[in-house]
């Protein structure tokens, strides 16, 4: 009896074990660190939103990578998006081939991840999976504003985060320019005179192929000239234009100015309005002509510059009829009619203690002395920031008896090749039309130690530097010039650039440039090891660019800058 | 001789556990006074008081202080404040008419904070009444209307910012309190502050007796200066210059000398609490304002914008020493775009970090001036208004060159004059914008263009087309609701711009 009912214990106590275990619910442990989904499996989550897109992702075979791991930017349209799209080809959603289901999906979709944040006036950062550019804006009707994407759609909702990228949704299908630059050219009846000096240079070709094999010319800007613009300039006719300009007679010739002139107007990259303002400087087709890019206002301007202290009025490019994309490239319009100025190479003599910054200084700027810190001022840089080495604005009054530079400033540079002085200095150049150039730096001879043309004490040689390409001697700010005739000093290297006569006021010849576009450039001091840890105040006054075929030491300058011809 | 000793032992451990265990179910919290606790004498509602001005200096759980909220949500939008390259990425999507809902600027926390404060000193403060018997209702009257006051300016700075806020008017004191309510619109919400400083108006004193506290706490004046603000919001213009004038006719406040501009400068904005001053947030010693590191040496993270001194206050080349005191020197030091206005201890000198606590100044003389000028303008006394301009202009040696002289009978070249003055009078001090806004919303949105062309010079080139026409989409003026609110109030409704 009792070992029956030790059993019967035992059995009911196994029975509770096991029933204890086996009614424990199971206990949802979570596998998966994020319940996001990826693009594909969201699309297909929101039916009622997306599932003729789904269709059209299934037929074209990339539902796999959409659901992939990797970062997408999906402009994804709606049903009614889709729909519209479908009446419009005339076909029903099972017609789409293929091909078609894969060009769209492609062209929707870009290899990385990007919010609204980024949308710009112009083209995203980066091609679709088509091949070609989209480009965004803002469209606002009804006072409502919303993203517009590719001139095409808006964004109905946008910043959608999945798993694998992105997701907007767009109210309409996403298209594909068709044309090349040349046929959207040839198209519009208001460039028929720029179309056939196209077609007579032989350009049409280059603007009507989708260059694959040379990837600097897949991409190419025109700035296209209405023949009203034409006509402006009293150009009413092809003819016209060719009399104006063709000078050997065969436009065909790369050499010739009718060549020239339509290379002029083409910029090898896919450049909308929005590049255009963001870079000051554009080279063009035509080797080493540049245009010359600026923001007015709202106004998008073509070669409006300063030169030699002549303001030139620019061309303006219509916003409405420009920013036109092609297969290969992007079409704006120019409202006027412009050329690549053929400019003769002119000397630059130039203050570099005059810049934009001072000069909103009036109680400095010729006045009185002031030190700039790094990085106030836009076009000129140097190497380190802490405040001895901050820029040193020099003013020495008119009646300074040993201080006798131009235009009454002058910039103190604080250089050495080693130690706490900088090692370098960057000025942006005015503008400097190509040619060939003599390059003078004309500076107030100083020695932190010993005496100005006595052997021994500071010796601080720096070598010039423009456009990356070292001039060949140095300029060494503790020499002065040698007590010579001018044409003496002119043969050794030297130049009196002041009209005083004491040798601490140096020019000094560093050597020829060959600037090849007309444009500003950059010129760079550095100190030579020669130098050791160089010496604090070094009088740069004027840096003197002049033709290699004009008169080297005239005009020299007075206190006031006036120009002396003797 | 063992057992003695344990016997002792036991003995004195049963008196002492005697002792000691008298508190063992108390569940009071050993760092904090709780409600039942609080509310029982007048100096614990006049320390709630003090602490809603105190959490206007600096908010309590590190978010964002208040002075620097309103220097962003005033100026970063507007066209005098540029960014650097130490700027942050949501201090550059604001200034480039970016903002998502994600943005932390747009986080209205701090405001709220106070808010509350505000809520629970109204709530609770007549309770004491019954408990001190010392407490009058005159003095309790006076710390109401302070706490209404507060809380219609930082509601008004809301509904500027936000265009549709949640109201909420009771405090939230308890866990049972966290309710979740929608947004108002932006007339419910106005009148509700109209209705705060008419109430607050009544009881609000004249002086507390010392010059910090007067400029410090709400007066009467201060009342007075934010409902003409609020009514020159809602272009409500005679109410806007009776509340004008009864701050001017008070005859307690004028115009800070500016015959020497250093010792304007050091009266006005170093030392602060001048007789110019309505209301001003008292950083001291002990607590420093933001503005140090936000605006001074190689990290700043705004400078002036170049057009400040290019176009707002300009040069005059012929003569140097001809130049409007308010530009370079005390807004901005020209040599580098530095706005000054903070850092300065003289026209040439900066403060140190520990000495960084000018006051943020809410209202001052000079607003009222111009604010008056504003009002009579829009009701058509242009003359009465330019003199207003004028006195404010001489003060400060304004240059030929920004006078506009417009015909008085010009309404709209006289409004164009004002917009242009206050940028002038009130460079950094977290007005542009909403001077800017309210200008165009006038007269429902008549002069959108000042927005439009302000925007095309203030954003990259290559955002320009987009920045113009967000901004003509007005929902595009106010911030979004932060994303945090959305997701923990389901009852908010996200401005239509932004989703």
């Amino acid at each position: 009896m009792k070992s029956i009912l030790s059993t019967i214990t035992a059995v009911f106590l196994t029975l509770a074990v096991v029933l204890t275990f086996g009614s424990c619910k199971k206990v949802a442990i979570v596998t998966s660190t994020t319940d996001v989904v990826n693009i594909y499996d969201y699309l297909k989550q929101h039916p009622d939103q997306y599932s003729s897109l789904v269709k059209i992702v299934d037929k074209s075979g990339y539902a796999g990578f959409l659901n992939a791991y990797g970062s997408y930017t999906l402009f994804a349209p709606t049903n009614d998006a889709v729909q519209l799209y479908l009446t419009e080809i005339n076909k029903t959603i099972d017609q789409v081939t293929e091909d078609e289901a894969k060009n769209i999906v492609k062209f929707h979709l870009m290899e990385d991840t990007i919010t609204t944040a980024a949308f710009k006036d112009g083209k995203l950062p980066l091609v679709t999976m088509y091949g070609q550019y989209l480009i965004t804006s803002i469209t606002n009707s009804g006072g409502v504003s919303s993203f517009n994407v590719n001139r095409q759609a808006l964004v109905v909702t946008g910043n959608i985060l999945t798993g694998n990228g992105f997701i907007h949704s767009i109210d309409h299908v996403l298209k594909p320019a068709s044309k090349s630059v040349a046929q959207l050219i040839s198209d519009n009846p208001a460039f028929s005179i720029f179309k056939q000096a196209l077609v007579e240079t032989g350009l049409y070709d280059t603007l009507n192929t989708i260059n694959l094999t040379n990837p600097s010319r897949r991409w190419l800007t025109v700035l296209a000239e209405t023949n009203q613009a034409l006509a402006d300039s009293g150009i009413t006719s092809y003819n016209a234009l060719k009399a104006r300009y063709s000078n050997t007679g065969n436009p065909r010739n790369p050499l010739d100015s009718l060549y020239i002139y339509v290379a002029y107007h083409i910029i090898p990259d896919a450049r909308y309005l929005a590049d255009i303002v963001s870079a000051t400087s554009h080279l063009s087709l035509q080797p080493l002509e540049v245009l010359a890019s600026s923001l007015d206002g709202e106004r998008v301007l073509i070669n409006d510059i300063d030169f030699n202290g002549v303001h030139e009025i620019g061309v303006e490019l219509q916003r409405s009829t420009s920013d036109i994309s092609a297969t290969n490239g992007v079409l704006h319009t120019a409202l006027a009619h412009f050329s690549p100025k053929v400019r003769l190479p002119t000397a630059v003599y130039w203050d570099v203690a005059d810049f934009p910054e001072v000069r909103k200084l009036p109680a400095i700027f010729r006045r009185a002395s002031f030190t700039f810190a790094a990085g106030s001022i836009a076009d000129i840089t140097w190497e380190k920031s802490d405040a001895p080495n901050d820029l040193r604005y020099n003013f020495s009054p008119l009646n300074s008896t040993n201080f006798h530079v131009a235009f009454l400033d002058n910039l103190i540079l604080r250089l050495g090749a080693t130690g706490a002085r900088n090692f370098w200095y960057q000025f942006r150049t005015p503008i400097i039309v190509k040619g060939k150039y003599k390059v003078w730096v004309c500076y107030r001879t100083q020695k932190g130690s010993g005496s100005i043309g006595q052997p021994g004490g500071s010796f601080n040689p720096v070598q010039v530097t423009i456009n990356n390409q070292v001039m060949s001697r140095p300029v060494t700010f503790t020499d002065q010039r040698p007590n010579l005739s001018d044409g003496e000093m002119e043969a050794l290297g030297w130049k009196r650039y002041t009209v005083r006569t004491e040798q601490y006021m140096t020019g000094k010849f560093v050597g020829i440039v060959d600037i090849t576009t007309t444009d500003r450039h950059l010129l760079r001091l550095q100190s030579l090891a020669a130098a050791g840890t160089g010496q604090d105040v070094n009088n740069l006054d004027m840096i003197h660019f002049i033709p290699v075929d004009q008169h080297q030491y005239l005009p020299r300058f007075d206190r006031d800058g006036t120009k002396v011809f003797q | 001789m063992l057992r003695k000793t344990f016997i002792t032992l036991s003995f004195g451990l049963v008196i002492v556990s005697l002792f000691s265990c008298k508190k063992w179910l108390d569940l009071q919290p050993q760092d904090g006074i709780t409600g039942a606790e609080f509310w029982k004498t007048k100096e614990q509602v006049q320390g709630a008081v003090v602490g809603i001005y105190a959490s206007l200096l600096g908010s309590p759980t590190n978010s964002r202080p208040l002075a620097e909220h309103l220097f962003l949500w005033g100026e970063l939008r507007a066209d005098m404040v540029s960014a650097t390259t130490s700027t942050t990425n949501e201090e550059i999507d604001v200034i480039n008419v970016n903002i998502l809902p994600t943005n932390s600027i747009a986080n209205w926390r701090t405001i709220y904070q106070t808010i509350n404060y505000c809520n629970t000193v109204i709530d609770f403060a007549p309770g004491v009444l019954a408990q001190d018997a010392t407490f009058t209702q005159a003095a309790l009257n006076q710390y109401l209307s302070e706490a209404k006051a507060l809380r219609g300016l930082m509601y008004f700075y809301l509904v500027r910012t936000f265009g549709e806020v949640p109201l909420k008017l009771q405090a939230t004191s308890s866990d049972q309190q966290l309710i979740q309510i929608p947004k108002s619109n932006a007339d419910t919400v106005l009148n509700q502050i109209e209705k705060d400083l008419n109430e607050a108006e009544a009881n609000a004193v004249f002086t507390f007796g010392n010059q910090a506290s007067d400029k410090g706490r709400i007066t009467r004046y201060t009342i007075n200066a934010i409902q003409a603000d609020v009514y020159l919001w809602r272009e409500k213009y005679n109410e806007c210059v009776t509340a004008c004038n009864k701050v001017i006719n008070a005859n307690k406040f004028g115009l800070i000398d500016g015959t020497s501009s250093g010792a304007w400068f050091n009266i006005l904005y170093v030392n602060g609490n001048s007789n110019e001053g309505i209301f001003e947030l008292q950083f001291d010693r002990q607590k420093i304002n933001s503005f140090y590191t936000m605006l001074t040496t190689s990290r700043r993270r705004f400078q002036a914008s170049p057009i400040v001194m290019d176009e707002i206050y300009t040069v005059d080349f012929i003569d140097p020493d001809k130049k409007d005191i308010r530009g370079d020197g005390a807004s901005v030091r020209a040599t580098d775009n530095t706005i000054w206005k903070y850092i300065g201890i003289t026209s040439t000198t900066s403060r140190a970090q520990e000495e960084s606590y000018a006051h943020w100044i809410i209202y001052r003389y000079a607003d009222i001036l111009l604010m008056k000028a504003e009002a009579l303008n829009q009701l058509g006394s242009g003359q009465e208004a330019l003199d207003l301009v004028y006195a404010v202009r001489n003060r400060a040696r304004a240059l030929d060159a920004t006078d506009l002289n417009p015909p008085a009978s010009d309404k709209s070249a006289v409004a164009d004059f004002i917009l242009q003055e206050r940028a002038r009078e009130f460079a950094f001090e977290g007005k542009r914008w909403f001077d800017l806004l309210r200008n165009a919303r006038r007269n429902d949105y008549q002069q959108l263009d000042l927005l439009l062309s302000m925007v095309a010079t203030t954003v990259p080139p290559d955002r320009q087309q987009s920045a113009i026409t967000k901004f003509r989409d007005k929902n595009s003026h106010y911030l979004p609701v932060y994303f945090y609110e959305i997701q923990t109030d389901p009852a908010l409704v996200q401005n239509p711009f932004y989703r």
